[in-house]
């Protein structure tokens, strides 16, 4: 049986793992413009386990791994409300870790820059997630935690893209209904 | 309409793979058939499924812990087969428990509609040789089948031929040839495989052998590739029961197939012959009797061997002590995969191939060369390339427009290699009625108490070390391995239960898969194995079916069986 957790001791028990007291998650709704502005725009996602501004950081986040180029990104392809929706659906533990991980980004952009990770500019913003990427073979210890929920981050990026419809016809460039194939083999 | 009144001339259990076989051959030669299964019905036009894609799904295919299906067969979702797209399918773990016995472990996966597991099965189609049928005399282990390969050869002809199975002829004594339609390709790491095996290691490998359309072939349409075969198929390209064997039986108009309909026991009359089957209406939860001549189990080898242990104390006409003993199935899981760079960046095909490679046995054969001192007998492996999409996105460091570019444009290429090893036939291995627990209607369940022993724990050794020699021959790099095998069941390829013999203290059914005792009652599904060899056993299910019923329609015409 997986062990069902309510939000809320999943918010309890956040303590012990990431070190620090509480994940305050409604203030930091407040406290963050691009969220207003991004729900100004008329967007009727509601998150189902994260608030609107853990939302917000969600898609800012998943845009930076895979970003609209001449193909669309993650966020065309809603790839946050997806992790959003698969992670209301996970057991206490998984949730506990993306709840931390969001929540170690935003103090970490505090400590650096003193501002929320969605109210810096785009470089600052690409600059962080550089120090906790996969792109290094280890991270300083004060960057593991944040490492380990890239690296979470990504795979779960990469699944909710390329299996979405946008994805799948535009990324990828298959079909988006099953078509009436040959299988021709090794040709060569 | 069924009617209890009627004395139907055959009552068949079950209408998988088997059932539909065994009705087939009997409504043609013009008896009257009832059949009963426990399945809900099924009708292709509306449930087949196969064209459904991953962003058709909420979660895309994953688990969905909301769904209330899967939740009730939390046992079954251990098969890959089973999932938010078919979990109905499937049986309902909760109203049809079984239990294990302390300490081991089985999986039980059974279909629970019209058809059974011949909707969802792999199709994988291989004939066994007298390696297989005449095991015990070649290394003393076990018993011999009662039948060799040359009379079950023109049954394995007329199944494959209705059925069509496509195939490469390859000349191996291990892997008999058959009526094959074209095969399917290869894909070019797979011939890089096969051209290693050859040059290195004197080992043959051939495309998969399997029952899916390769041209048009009895009026049923070729496949089109979309992959998904367990879903279904609209356009009834592989063979499963309810496209093929039962609308032969309809046609005859002598068939009467009850779904919802789930056997209890055999019942009995005067003279030991059965005078029908006792069963539960899942509609009504009222249990009804079934009246006819002659009694034939299609219902899975658990499933009939269920039915007879219920049938009498001890088992019916169980005086061999066979019935639930030696339980077979292949070893499963266990093998390696690597990453043949050589391949990086080939373009996958956009048709899906619902088929793979086979590398036939090729240890404990008649060359002296091939001897393993490790074990008796021997394993398959079954396997291809897989060509990557997107997925080899995770191990590509970095992330942004770059990082996108990098997997849009790359591929890698992974062969992989599963072993399916033969499991020996050990007594102890059985299956009982468990004295507590019942299924939602009251009858008894039935415990499994298996494991597996050190022959295939050796074996399982071997598989990893010879399949990471071959993929190291290849080129390949990364290779990871499985070392774990999976509980007995997990290769669905369980058989053995009621063996078949020519004698009856040690064995429960003759060769035509009759009782020894009760001559008017047909086991005629994987209970007779005697050893279930390394390949995959369906089509022998068949070819077994075919001939048995052939057997029972002359019995009774000569009024042997009243
Ligand atoms: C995912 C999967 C992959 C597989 N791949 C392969 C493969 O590649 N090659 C291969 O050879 N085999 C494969 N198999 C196994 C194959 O499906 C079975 O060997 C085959 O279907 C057995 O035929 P059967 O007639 O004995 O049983 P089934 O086809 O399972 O049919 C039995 C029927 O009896 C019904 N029944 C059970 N109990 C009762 C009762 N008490 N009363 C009335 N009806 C009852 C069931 O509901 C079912 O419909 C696979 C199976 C699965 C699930
Ligand atoms: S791959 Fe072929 S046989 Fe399988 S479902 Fe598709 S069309 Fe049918």
């Amino acid at each position: 049986m997986s062990k069902r957790t309510t939000r809320r001791n999943v918010l309890a028990a956040g303590a012990g793992a990431f070190g620090y007291a509480t994940l305050q998650t409604e203030p930091i709704r407040a406290a963050i413009p691009a969220v207003a502005a991004y729900q100004a725009e008329g967007s009727t996602w509601t998150p189902r386990l994260l608030n609107p501004a853990q939302g917000e950081l969600l898609a800012t986040l998943c845009e930076h791994i895979l970003p609209r180029t001449d193909t669309p990104g993650a966020r065309d392809a809603a790839v946050h409300e997806f992790i959003d929706l698969e992670l209301s659906l996970a057991d206490g533990d998984e949730q506990l870790a993306a709840l931390g991980g969001l929540d170690w980004i935003d103090r970490r952009a505090q400590q650096l820059h003193g501002s929320s990770f969605v109210g810096l500019g785009a470089a600052r913003q690409i600059d962080m997630l550089r120090e906790i990427s996969d792109e290094h073979e280890a991270h300083p210890s004060e960057l593991v935690a944040g490492a380990a929920f890239f690296s979470d981050l990504k795979r779960r990026t990469l699944f909710a893209f390329y299996t979405s419809k946008v994805g799948r016809t535009e990324a990828l460039g298959l079909p988006d209904r099953v078509r009436v194939e040959r299988f021709r083999g090794c040709q060569d | 309409m069924f009617s209890d009144t009627k004395t139907y001339d055959a009552v068949v259990v079950g209408s998988g793979a088997t059932g539909g076989w065994a009705a087939k051959v009997l409504t043609e030669a013009g008896m009257d058939v009832l059949m009963l299964e426990a399945g809900r019905a099924f009708d292709p036009a509306t449930d087949f499924r196969e064209h459904t894609l991953p962003h058709d799904m909420e979660l895309r295919g994953r688990p969905d812990p909301r769904n209330e299906l899967l939740q009730r067969r939390h046992r079954q979702s251990y098969c890959y087969a089973c999932t938010e797209v078919n979990a109905d399918f499937f049986i309902d773990d909760v109203d049809n428990p079984y239990t294990e016995a302390p300490g081991t472990h089985f999986n039980w996966i059974q279909g629970n509609v019209v058809g059974g597991r011949s909707i969802m099965w792999a199709r994988q189609s291989y004939r066994m040789s007298d390696y297989d049928f005449k095991a015990a005399s070649l290394d003393g282990y076990g018993m011999d089948w009662p039948i060799g390969y040359a009379d079950l050869a023109p049954y394995y002809d007329r199944v494959e031929s209705y059925i069509g199975v496509n195939g490469r002829k390859e000349g191996l004594e291990i892997l008999p040839d058959g009526e094959f339609l074209p095969p399917m390709a290869f894909t070019c790491g797979e011939v890089m495989l096969k051209e290693t095996l050859a040059e290195k290691f004197n080992r043959p490998m051939t495309i998969g052998r399997n029952a899916v359309l390769t041209r048009r072939h009895n009026g049923r349409d070729m496949c089109h590739y979309c992959g998904p075969c367990h879903y279904g198929c609209r356009t009834n390209s592989y063979f499963n029961s309810p496209q093929t064997t039962l609308v032969d039986c309809e046609a005859t108009g002598r068939f009467t197939l009850v779904p919802d309909a789930a056997v209890i026991k055999v019942d009995m009359k005067a003279g030991d012959l059965a005078s029908g089957v006792t069963y539960v209406d899942k509609n009504t939860d009222q249990t009804r009797e079934a009246k006819a001549d002659i009694v034939v189990l299609c219902a899975s080898t658990l499933a009939s061997t269920r039915i007879l242990l219920n049938s009498a104390e001890g088992g019916l006409a169980n005086e061999s002590d066979c019935l639930g003993r030696y339980v077979m199935d292949h070893i499963y899981a266990t093998g390696v995969r690597g990453v043949l760079d050589a391949r990086a960046g080939a373009q996958p095909e956009r048709a899906n191939r619902p088929n793979g490679i086979y590398i036939p046995r090729f240890q404990n054969l008649k060359d002296p060369a091939t001897k393993n001192p490790n074990f008796i007998r021997g394993y398959g492996y079954q396997g291809g390339e897989n060509i990557t999409t997107w997925q080899h996105g995770n191990g590509i460091p970095g992330f942004g427009a770059d990082f996108k570019n990098a997997v849009q444009s790359s591929t890698v290429s992974t062969i992989g290699l599963g072993g399916f090893g033969e499991i020996l036939p050990r007594p102890e291995n059985r299956v009982t009625l468990d004295p507590e627990v019942t299924d939602k209607w009251g009858v008894p369940v039935l415990q499994m108490n298996t494991t597996l022993g050190s022959n295939e724990y050796a074996m399982v050794q071997d598989i990893i070390e010879e399949g990471r020699a071959m993929l190291e021959a290849l080129g390949c790099t990364n290779i990871t391995q499985n070392t774990e095998p999976a509980p007995l069941g997990s290769g669905i390829h369980e058989v053995g239960t009621a063996r078949m013999g020519d004698d009856p203290k040690t064995s429960y059914l003759n060769q035509y898969q009759q009782s020894h005792k009760v001559k008017n009652l047909f086991v005629m599904d994987g209970s007779c194995y005697v050893s279930i060899g390394c390949v995959n056993p369906t089509l022998t299910m068949m070819a077994l079916t075919l001939r048995s019923s052939e057997y029972l329609l002359d019995q009774h015409q000569r009024g042997e069986l009243a």
